[in-house]
């Protein structure tokens, strides 16, 4: 082999060899709790407990690997002991990623997206930790910085508690602790632990996982040996340089180890790109909507609003139906006090003469009726509230579908009629419903129907032997005939009263919502129209919900 | 020689996650829209924009990067190419999704009667929730002094035995802009009482906080105050319907003349219920910007009433701003409990005249002075 493919070969091996960090995992967790107690021990050794409590985001890869960093690489290796909920952890290695420290592999145990996991560690002896204080010769200082996280990572608010614990026999006087790290108290609580040892105790409930936050305590010299307080040597980082690590800056020099140092730190300094996403504050489902109300959010057909709405006000005895071809109301007079102000509009406009001024007077009702319930949206969640009226929907079928006897089905019925109106299959499902019996027709039925009981179809209404109890017998239709009825209402309302439905709903949405007026640069500006499209032609809609 | 040492240093140091701060857009005079908004970096890299003082966008950390240069009017290029420096991801989704980012906030600040969650997308938050570093707004009861013929027990003037100065005033502004505070409620007692208000307002303006008023309106009666009122910024303004004042309805006139978001609160009570209709009816001919509502207690069921009308009027409701008698309003009665947030000492703070801050005005507990005690004691 060549020399010059031997090169080659070596620079391609080491690239292979270089640690690139986990990019191909997507690692999101929260540090909910971090707790870590450190004793500094009467030999001038420093040991350490940790508690973490992981909450994996779901979605995220499993936490497979915690590396937990150390203050230098004097440890012994063989005092470290951790756990996974109480399962031991038994894959401990130097860790790739930090400069000191442990990776603990959890192996089957890894915390599961969507989970939480404790991981308990325990370092027993760590050496070469103490120095002299800088302001008192005749003091230890003891500085440490709990283990933190990659931000890219980690996210959201920690519970972070540092415990020192002071080697035994150091009194209450004598201990100074050093200034705390930001959003911690400015003094540390004091106290004694089991072991009559002084303790200094750090507490933040809003710490967070990525930040490295550095406690110290300084204490007379004289409780730890002599030799156990390390002097800084400035050239120590020499003995550390391994001749291997040497061997590419030999083979390549130094442009082949800038070349190396830019394709590894371009992708180790960027940080993990995640989609952009935006929360906005808001309510969640509006309750208290009438099913009128409720259509016009689900955007319904104009049509069957309008027929909802008379039904609503026949239900409430505040008008009849004197021909249903054309169609002709009645009001009934005085109107009722608990009719809604678009009721009330619906009947004054048939007050009109039927036509041109009739409609109109029907759009802007439609219209006024729009806006409100967008205004009552406001603040509330759009989406939520139309899951939550169909939910309603559908209880209020289950509710008739569950009856035991063809009366109390058409009790039932009758009480949430206008719920089951909200049903876009609402035809079908009633004839579905009502297929296999008759259906007792409420009382108000006349009021809509005014060929009902005067006509005599095959279908009319048939008495049934009274009970032994004596109650009366109540007015039927097949159930297939009362669908038809309601529907035809429908039929009826677009028909004859508000003509082509389609153009009588561009009449109401080019006032609630027109199309947005587009600017010289292409990109549309509302300049106060609603920009909200409608589900289908014909509907009514309401544009606003969330937010303020 | 720096240069290079600069060089490698941008090639090793680890991107991270932009600083926390407050940032802050107004929208020139001349574009229609007339809006602002407000940017506050988190120490996470996640940010809150807040759109108007109203709307609350809580945003992760990509969106707050790119949030950062639309506030900042950096040049899209050179918004494109930053991002893509910082981040793993190539330049082209870094376009798209910058535009498309854009493209939302634009149609939510054009459209403000959108559903944002439908048509926008955007998932929603409970309000009041998530880590947030401050809150949203500041009420500042810069005085408990009422007018002559007012009520005297409907201000706490026992809980205060001063009132700050000027300057004290205006440092706490000024802190609450570090902390990222981005709105200021002027309130009391009767804040225009103060001769000193206009001067507060013109300095809150200048921080780049957006400013409120609530007033009962006495004041504002005389239309070079008014305008005095006006020349310093002054972004909302909410009346508190006085049933027995006349002159109410003029002051809510001249005001709705002029280029300022009004707003009437009117409390419900025994006493004027038989009449809150036909008051409501006139607000809405004025075409008043919106009405808050609250009610004493035993009243529920007519403020339920009254709630309708005003939609039907199409009004808008507003719900949550320190008003003076009653928590007990429209929506708090319409939410579940477990979406029941609380923004009391978490979206607002209250400052008495003396300086010390409640989680809201009446929850009487005392958190500390906004002068004297430094941010992270007030804000635990």
């Amino acid at each position: 082999m060549k020399p010059k493919t031997i090169l080659i070969a070596v620079f391609l091996l080491i690239l292979l060899v270089i640690p690139v960090s986990a990019l191909a995992q997507n690692y999101s967790f929260r540090l909910e709790r971090e707790t870590v107690h450190a004793f500094w021990n009467e030999d001038g050794t420093l040991s350490l407990d940790y508690l973490f409590v992981f909450s994996n985001e779901p979605g995220a890869s499993p936490i497979d690997f915690v590396d937990v960093g150390l203050p230098n690489d004097n440890y012994d290796r063989i005092t470290i002991f951790a756990d996974v909920d109480g399962r031991p952890i038994t894959d401990i290695e130097e860790s790739p990623y930090v400069t000191y420290g442990v990776a603990l592999g959890l192996e089957n145990n890894a915390i599961q997206p969507g989970e939480t996991g404790r991981v308990h560690v325990v370092v027993g002896t760590i050496r070469e930790v103490l120095h002299p204080d800088s302001q008192d010769d005749n003091y230890a200082s003891a500085v440490f910085s709990p283990t933190w996280f990659d931000s890219d990572f980690v996210h959201g608010a920690t519970d972070l508690t540092v415990v020192f614990h002071l080697p035994a026999g150091v009194q209450p006087e004598e201990p100074r602790w050093h200034e705390a790290p930001p959003g911690f108290p400015s003094a540390p609580e004091a106290g004694i632990d089991d072991q009559g040892r002084i303790i200094y105790t750090w507490h933040n409930p809003n710490a967070n996982g990525y930040t490295q936050y550095t406690f110290g305590a300084s204490f007379p010299a004289q409780y730890v040996p002599a030799d156990a307080i390390a002097r800084p040597n400035p050239f120590a980082w020499i003995s550390r340089i391994s001749f291997e690590a040497l061997i590419p800056f030999l083979c390549f020099g130094f442009f082949g180890l800038i070349f190396i140092l830019g394709l590894i730190g371009d992708r180790r300094r960027k940080m993990q790109y995640l989609p952009p996403k935006i929360a906005i504050e808001g309510h969640g489902i509006k309750r208290g909507l009438t099913a009128i109300e409720a259509a016009i959010l689900m955007e319904q057909p104009m049509d069957k609003v309008l027929t909802m709405i008379l039904f609503s006000v026949i239900k409430k005895n505040a008008a009849r139906v004197l021909k249903q071809d054309p169609l002709e109301i009645e009001k009934t007079e005085p109107l009722s006090e608990n009719l809604r102000t678009y009721e009330k509009a619906f009947l004054e406009a048939f007050d009109e003469p039927r036509g041109p001024r009739q409609r109109k007077a029907l759009q802007k009702m439609m219209v006024d009726l729009i806006r409100s319930v967008g205004k009552k949206m406001e603040g509330f969640s759009r989406r939520e509230s139309v899951a939550y009226y169909r939910d309603i929907m559908d209880r209020a079928w289950a509710q008739v579908e569950a009856a035991d006897t063809p009366e109390v089905k058409s009790q039932l019925f009758d009480e949430v009629m206008e719920w089951t109106m909200l049903d876009r299959e609402f035809d079908d499902r009633a004839e579905d419903v009502f297929r296999t019996g008759p259906v007792f027709v409420p009382l108000w039925w006349p009021r809509y129907d005014p060929g009902y009981g005067r006509s005599a179809p095959s279908t009319s209404t048939t008495s049934r032997t009274p009970t032994s109890g004596g109650s009366p017998s109540l007015p039927q239709l097949p159930g297939s005939d009362f669908a038809a009825a309601v529907v035809t209402g429908v039929q009826n309302f677009s028909s004859n009263v508000i003509g082509n439905v389609t153009e009588f709903t561009s009449g109401v949405t080019n006032v609630t919502n027109p199309p947005p007026k587009t600017t010289s640069s292409g990109r549309s500006s509302g300049g106060g129209s609603c920009a909200c499209a409608c589900a289908c032609a014909g509907c009514a809609c309401a544009c606003a919900g969330g937010g303020r | 020689m720096t240069s290079i040492r600069e060089s490698i240093k941008r090639l090793i140091e680890p991107a991270k996650p932009l600083q926390p701060g407050v940032y802050h857009y107004q929208a020139p005079p001349d574009d229609p829209r007339n809006f602002r908004l407000h940017l506050r970096i988190e120490s996470d890299g996640s940010a809150l924009l807040i759109v108007n003082a109203s709307t609350i966008l809580h945003l992760n950390r990509t969106a707050a990067e790119y949030a950062y240069h639309l506030v900042s009017q950096t040049p899209q290029d050179a918004a494109l190419k930053e991002i893509a420096s910082r981040y793993r991801v190539n330049q082209s989704k870094v376009k798209q999704d910058y535009q498309d980012f854009v493209d939302r906030i634009d149609l939510l600040v054009s459209t403000p009667d959108l559903d944002p969650i439908t048509v926008l997308d955007l998932d929603r938050q409970s309000p009041y929730s998530g880590d947030i570093s401050a809150p949203y707004r500041l009420d500042c009861a810069i005085t408990y002094r009422l007018p002559e013929a007012s009520d005297p027990n409907a201000a706490p003037t026992k809980r205060v035995t001063r009132e700050l100065t000027t300057e004290e005033w205006k440092t706490i502004f000024d802190k609450a802009w570090s902390a990222g505070i981005p709105h200021i409620i002027f309130t009391g007692g009767e804040p225009t009482l103060r001769e000193d208000l206009p001067e507060l307002i013109a300095h809150a303006e200048k921080n780049g906080q957006v400013t409120g008023l609530l007033t009962d309106g006495h004041r504002l009666a005389d239309k070079i105050y008014l305008n005095t009122l006006l020349q310093t910024g002054l972004d909302h303004l909410l009346i508190i319907w006085q049933p027995e004042e006349a002159s109410t309805w003029k002051v809510l006139e001249n005001a709705l003349a002029e280029d300022l978001f009004t707003a009437v609160h009117i409390t419900l009570t025994d006493e004027n219920r038989d009449r809150v209709p036909q008051v409501i009816a006139h607000l809405a001919k004025l075409q008043v910007g919106a009405i808050s509502l609250s009610a004493a207690p035993g009243l529920l069921e007519a403020l339920t009433t009254i709630r309708e009308q005003v939609a039907e009027l199409n009004v808008s409701l507003i719900w949550d701003l320190p008003v003076p008698y009653s928590p007990i309003n429209p929506v708090s009665m319409e939410v579940e409990l477990e979406d029941n947030s609380q923004g009391s000492g978490r979206a607002w703070l209250y400052v008495e005249p003396d300086g010390d801050v409640l989680p809201a005005k009446g929850f009487n507990q005392v958190r500390g002075n906004f002068l004297t005690d430094p941010w992270e004691k007030i804000w635990r």
